[in-house]
């Protein structure tokens, strides 16, 4: 194994300990404004107009739901990534005091 | 902006109205009419609520855009606010690129799935913002409404005024206008598809700007208007119940067009759930014994 093997290894773990967790926080920060309930505000008991609060509601899961699933698939690579960085930089000294180094660098 | 409380108000205020005049002749059939006219609309939709969820849907469009996009707000000027990409989304395509000399069946699985990752994403910031858009739609429906029926309550209060023997104004026809039937155009708004495949989603025009301050009809929007006659009290009363009967049917023919599109969207999105959420990648199923094996990451083609 090479030193540029454990450079490689380090941009792995990269992308699995930081770009994605950050994806991913950010689809979980996106998923705040559908979080809320649009039921109460577009309820009316008197039977005026068209009741579309469970039209509306559907369409809220729906992207509620897509929003979490995408974010859930995001962590696990990130996840994913980090297992096979830590196999990886395992191989040999070179190799893994150079992922050392990369995981290290500030970005 | 009119409340539904506000119509709870105005027609007691009316029966009051009423309560106190001196009619000669001309009695309705059934007064009390005045003081219940409004009674259907007092738990409807408060408009001055949308704010809050529709503020909170613009904060996840920002963190969800492809690139930069018109907000479909004003200012204090009145300009249009564009909004920025957001370009934390671009890190899962950068991944992929930086595996890209990696092989194996998930490593490549996983470059394909990163550099198709942002089109899902994509389609969930056109479905958020058709959301928005069908609840500008629902706020400008109930704000014309509530607008309208406390006009008619108002010219109602004025014929009765005009009306009473002992506190004749002299005035003639009344006439108030009924901003509620142009709510809602039923020519699709535009929908931001940057990069997304589900470019059918749809989203009715609102006949609203959403102002730094709130929301505003459209001026010049389609009006319909409501006469009162001025003689009697029974006159006063059927011109107002059908001013009501008019909001009633314009309310609900500007709703079915939002629930015609809602049902449209839901349909899309049900039936291409794949593209709106696209499945994880193989890497994300490998066990954490395989994944340095070559179904998991696999080896790596460059500088040995």
């Amino acid at each position: 194994m090479s030193e540029a093997l454990g450079v490689e290894v380090g941009r792995v773990w990269r992308a699995g300990a930081k770009r994605m967790p950050e994806v991913a926080d950010t689809l979980a920060g996106a998923r705040g404004g559908v979080e809320s309930s649009l039921s109460g505000l577009l309820s009316r008991s008197s039977g005026v107009g068209v009741d579309v609060s469970a039209r509306f509601e559907e369409l809220r899961g729906s992207i509620r739901k897509a929003l979490r699933d995408s974010e859930d698939a995001i962590r696990d690579c990130g996840t994913a990534l980090v297992w096979a960085a830590e196999d990886y930089q395992l191989t040999d000294q070179a190799a893994r005091d150079a992922y050392e180094r990369e995981k290290a660098r500030v970005d | 902006m009119t409340t539904p409380q506000d119509l709870a108000t105005l027609q007691d205020q009316l029966m009051a109205r009423y309560d106190s005049g001196s009619w000669g002749s001309g009695f309705p059939e059934d007064p009390s009419q005045f003081g219940s006219c409004f009674n259907d609309f007092t738990d409807v939709p408060d408009p001055a609520d949308f704010g809050d969820y529709t503020t909170a849907l613009l904060e996840t469009l920002k963190k969800l855009a492809p690139g930069g996009f018109d907000t479909s707000t004003s200012d204090d000027s009145g300009q249009p606010v564009t909004a920025n990409g957001n370009s934390v989304l671009d890190m899962v395509s950068t991944a992929g690129i930086e595996l890209d000399d990696w092989t194996g069946q998930a490593s490549d699985g996983f470059f394909t799935w990163s550099q198709s990752w942002k089109t899902g994403i994509s389609n969930q910031f056109a479905a958020v913002s058709v959301l928005r858009q069908l609840l500008h739609a629902e706020a400008a429906i109930w704000t014309a409404a509530l607008d309208d029926l406390k006009n008619l309550g108002e010219a109602a209060y004025e014929a009765l005024e005009a009306a009473d023997d002992q506190f004749d104004t002299g005035a003639g026809d009344i006439t108030t206008t009924l901003k509620v039937v142009g709510a809602v155009v039923a020519v699709a708004a535009a929908v931001p598809t940057a990069g997304a495949s589900l470019s059918i989603l749809t989203a009715v025009g609102a006949g609203v700007t959403v102002a730094s301050t709130g929301m505003d009809l459209y001026a010049g929007a389609q009006t319909d208007s409501q006469k009162f006659a001025t003689c009697c009290p029974r006159d006063v009363l059927a011109d107002l119940m059908d001013g009501v009967s008019k909001v009633r049917t314009a309310v609900r023919d500007a709703e079915q067009k939002i629930a015609e599109q809602l049902d449209t969207n839901n349909g899309v999105i049900d039936g291409a759930w794949s593209e709106f959420c696209q499945p994880p990648p193989t890497l994300t199923t490998v066990h954490r014994d395989h994944i340095g094996a070559y179904e998991g990451l696999g080896t790596w083609g460059g500088e040995g």
